[in-house]
């Protein structure tokens, strides 16, 4: 009798167990769950223009890392690459703002920026993406200019047998990059050949040159055998005016036009100055120093030199990346 | 008793609807996370679709005023008016704050604050421009804030505005002026906090990045602060509410979105009582297949109780009813085998009780057969007779009849006259032995002399008074036999004058079935009393009265005339 009671004792137990279980299973299903806020990370980007191919690869570029970097970007440009007030108040705004960092591409290299010292004061790390600041304690992501311009004049010299006459185009001289792309093209020009350079017309950036000054150039310079445009904007408007003229021209700025123009043989170089591979390591970048794992002040990226013989191998072996074996620090 | 079945359809039942009640339960908590988690992330795309749209629009504001600001025809027109204070360049001012006023319709109005004078410029229609106090020290403060701050309508102070406002320098860097453009929180209701409005939202707020509130669904909260230590700033949901919360990035704005979880949940609630419904429903329902199973169990298992029971109380011909195929089913095909070996057993021991009996019998009959002793015994008398032994002769043939009356085959039942023939020879034997003398009175009534009566009823009885009632070498014995009808009843008594019995000696002559080996035929009183129940049941009795005057035996019999068929 002993036995069975047990038994009946223990069947109880499991019974009430299970209905206990359920009735909790049911009563704890009180759906509450909250997510903790996320800090975001908010980049202000003031870029020089909005217009252009490169400019436009420069914001994807810098897209694409953001969500990869878990940040946010906000873009500001002003209407035109001369309005350095515009792009100075934004500068300016972004900073009251109370954004996590600025990356800016200066219109004026060269001046005495005083927000320099108001983000310094904001504790917000401001640093430079395709052309540099000449103070030297701002960062810099880029191409290294002056030897873009070296590059390009060693081809061009090449091409003209080291000798004759050539011009260069170029945009703001203010902005660093132009004014580097210039000092490399003219140094090597003047020290490795007897190659003069006539004429050097500036305020081209990003902007085509009118085919009336481009004719009265061509009145005035007839043994013109190349031409530097430092902006490819300027190349590809300048390369369809001259085409067949045999003048030579290389520039700077991977962009589709330009590809086409190499593989027709109507630019003869151009360093690849990729916009999505400049946009994308400012803002890995700054994802690094938010860490605390810079080593380097500046990250300088390469500027492959094209021509028609490589243009396509670039094109399409080129993924939108820089391999980062390179830049992993 | 509680039946087995009862206890299987409550079993039954209760797992039922246990497992029905756990799954709806379960299931229905599950519908209700997804659902939740479903309308959480829709509000959340929403909420963050809205701060985008938000975002952009704030974006795009400030580049506008930051543009306006580097006009450089608004620049020329300050200056004038700083020179010559000309209505003319505070309208054309105006006209170029429309202008880009009209560029995102998400500016309300925009204004402009000429430094040294306290002159406002409007893109309003009404008023144009007007004269105001502190205009320039307002407007330098809400500089210096991040962008957009909280502000309120310089010229309607009442209306709560969104604003950014940018310094206009000279060509020297020096500070001429502010303008500044403005979302109207009317504005900012309806384009971005009413259209996502519906049933279940209970409550919308846009607060800034400092925790004042922009828009909200109670209108008057506008320009207040919210107070930042509430819960409701988490995305999550607690027992009554959804909260939801977008931030704009670049504004650092957020929205804030409450819906009940009733509304959220209502469909689903009644989805739930339907469910609840039918569980009850199916609950019942499933009482049909549960009788049927209890019954397909119960009833071998009834059977074979009943079955059972009947064996108990005596009928030990009952068989359970195999109805089924499963252990019941085994159980009951053996608890019949069992039944068969026990009805197998009880003939094995009837046959051997009657083997032992044959054996004893056969036994008996080793003994001499009574022929032989009857020859002898007359041989013996007429050898007495012969040698003139009268007397000798006479006993020894007494004691023939009497051994043939008791060892023959004559029947069990015989006339009262026979009996009483038996019965003188019996005395005249026990005489010639004891050598004593009594009397025995013969009352006999003639008309019953024919009845029938068992043989060798009386003689025990008198046995009985001369072994215990009287004193036989006293010679004052007396025993009276009679035999006398009455009531239908033949009544046969013994009477003697003897000492008589004692109870006890009455008790022990009712009870012992051993006599003493001195009678002379192996039966006694009980015997008698058997034999008297034997044939004739509850009718027949023996009946003895005793007193120191002597013991009276009375038989009671039934009155049955020879001829009359027993």
């Amino acid at each position: 009798m002993g036995k069975i009671r047990k038994r009946k004792n223990a069947g109880l137990m499991i019974l009430s167990l299970i209905i206990f279980v359920t009735l909790v299973i049911m009563a704890g299903c009180q759906r509450e769950y909250s997510n903790e806020e996320e800090d975001i990370y908010v980049v202000g980007v003031v870029m020089k223009s909005s217009t252009s191919e490169y400019w436009r690869s420069i914001r994807s570029g810098m897209e694409t890392a953001a969500k990869e970097y878990n940040m946010e970007v906000v873009f500001f440009s002003p209407e035109s690459e001369l309005s350095e007030e515009a792009h100075e108040k934004m500068i300016r705004m972004l900073l009251r703002s109370d954004v996590d960092a600025v990356a800016v591409s200066a219109i004026n290299s060269y001046g005495l920026a005083d927000y320099f010292e108001q983000a310094e004061q904001a504790g917000i790390p401001l640093i430079s993406y395709d052309t540099e600041f000449e103070n030297e304690t701002v960062p810099y992501i880029g191409i290294d200019n002056v030897k873009a311009g070296y590059e390009l004049a060693k081809i061009l010299s090449s091409e003209l047998d080291h000798k004759g006459e050539v011009g260069i185009i170029t945009g703001d001289l203010n902005q660093a990059a132009h004014r580097q792309r210039v000092e490399g093209f003219t140094e090597y020009m003047n020290k490795e050949t007897d190659i003069k350079i006539a004429f050097i017309e500036s305020g081209y950036s990003n902007r085509q040159m009118s085919e009336q000054v481009l004719h009265g150039i061509q009145e005035e310079y007839p043994e013109l055998g190349g031409i530097m445009a430092t902006s490819a904007v300027t190349a590809v408007g300048i390369s369809d005016a001259l085409a067949g003229e045999g003048v030579k021209i290389v520039t700077v700025d991977a962009q589709q036009d330009v590809f086409t123009a190499l593989q027709k043989g109507q630019i003869t170089a151009a360093a690849a100055q990729s916009g999505y591979d400049i946009g994308y390591e400012t803002i890995r970048y700054i994802d690094k120093f938010r860490s605390e794992k810079v080593t380097e002040q500046d990250w300088i990226l390469d500027a492959e030199v094209l021509n028609a013989d490589n243009v396509d191998a670039y094109v399409s072996g080129h993924t939108r990346r820089v391999n980062n074996e390179e830049h992993s620090q | 008793m509680k039946s087995i079945r009862s206890k299987i359809l409550i079993s039954i039942i209760v797992i039922t609807f246990i497992t029905s009640l756990a799954v709806t339960v379960v299931f229905y908590n599950r519908s209700a996370s997804m659902v939740e988690e479903k309308y959480i992330s829709i509000f959340q795309q929403q909420g963050q679709q809205t701060m985008e749209r938000f975002d952009e629009a704030v974006k795009d504001i400030c580049r506008i005023n930051i543009n306006a600001s580097c006009d450089p025809d608004l620049k020329d027109a300050i200056q004038r008016y700083q020179m010559g204070q000309n209505q003319e360049d505070l309208e054309q001012i105006a006209d170029i704050l429309r202008i880009y006023s009209s560029q995102n319709k998400s500016i309300s109005s925009m204004y402009a604050v000429i430094s040294g004078e306290e002159v406002l410029v409007t893109s309003r229609d009404y008023p144009t421009y007007r004269k105001v106090e502190n205009m320039e020290a307002v407007s330098r403060a809400v500089y210096e804030q991040p962008v957009p701050s909280l502000n309120f309508d310089p010229v309607h102070e009442e209306v709560v505005v969104l604003t950014t406002v940018e310094e206009i320098t000279d060509n020297e860097g020096n500070c001429i002026g502010y303008i500044r453009s403005d979302m109207e929180e009317g504005l900012i209701y309806y384009d971005y906090l009413a259209g996502a409005e519906e049933e279940a939202v209970s409550d919308m707020m846009l607060l800034n990045r400092q925790g004042g509130v922009i828009s909200s669904t109670d209108r008057g909260l506008s320009g207040s602060i919210y107070d930042k230590e509430k819960e409701a700033f988490i995305t999550g949901s607690d027992h009554e509410n959804i909260y939801i919360r977008s931030k704009g990035i670049f504004s650092g704005c957020s929205l804030f979105v409450t819906a009940k979880k009733e509304a959220v949940l209502h469909d689903l609630r009644i989805t739930g009582i339907n469910l609840l419904g039918i569980l009850f429903v199916f609950t019942v329902l499933a009482l049909i297949p549960a009788v049927f199973l209890t019954s397909v169990v119960h009833r071998p298992v009834n059977k074979l109780s009943q079955a059972m029971s009947r064996v108990s109380n005596g009928d030990v011909e009952a068989r359970a009813e195999v109805v089924s195929k499963d252990e019941i089913g085994v159980l009951a095909g053996n608890f019949n085998e069992m039944l068969e070996q026990i009805e197998k057993l009880i003939g094995r021991v009837i046959e051997e009780e009657n083997r032992k009996k044959d054996a004893e019998l056969e036994a008996l009959q080793y003994q001499i057969t009574p022929h032989f002793m009857y020859n002898t015994l007359n041989s013996i008398k007429y050898a007495a007779y012969i040698k003139g032994e009268k007397e000798l002769g006479g006993i020894i043939g007494e004691f023939v009849e009497l051994l043939q009356a008791s060892i023959g085959k004559h029947g069990t039942f015989i006339t009262v006259e026979e009996e009483i023939h038996m019965l003188k020879n019996y005395i005249h034997i026990q005489e010639f032995r004891y050598g004593g003398h009594f009397s025995v009175i013969y009352d006999i009534d003639p008309k019953i002399s024919n009845c029938m009566v068992p043989h060798l009823l009386l003689q025990p009885l008198v046995e009985n008074a001369l072994m215990h009632g009287l004193d036989m070498k006293a010679e004052e014995g007396i025993i009276t036999v009679s035999a006398r009808e009455s009531d239908g009843k033949l009544i046969l008594k013994i009477k003697d004058n003897g000492r008589g019995l004692t109870s006890e000696q009455a008790a022990q002559l009712m009870n012992s079935k051993k006599q003493k080996t001195e009678r002379f035929a192996a039966i006694g009183i009980p015997n008698i009393q058997e034999r008297l129940r034997l044939y004739y049941k509850e009718e027949a009795e023996l009946i003895f009265n005793s007193s120191q005057q002597g013991t009276t035996a009375a038989v009671s019999i039934p009155l049955e005339y020879s001829g009359e068929g027993l």
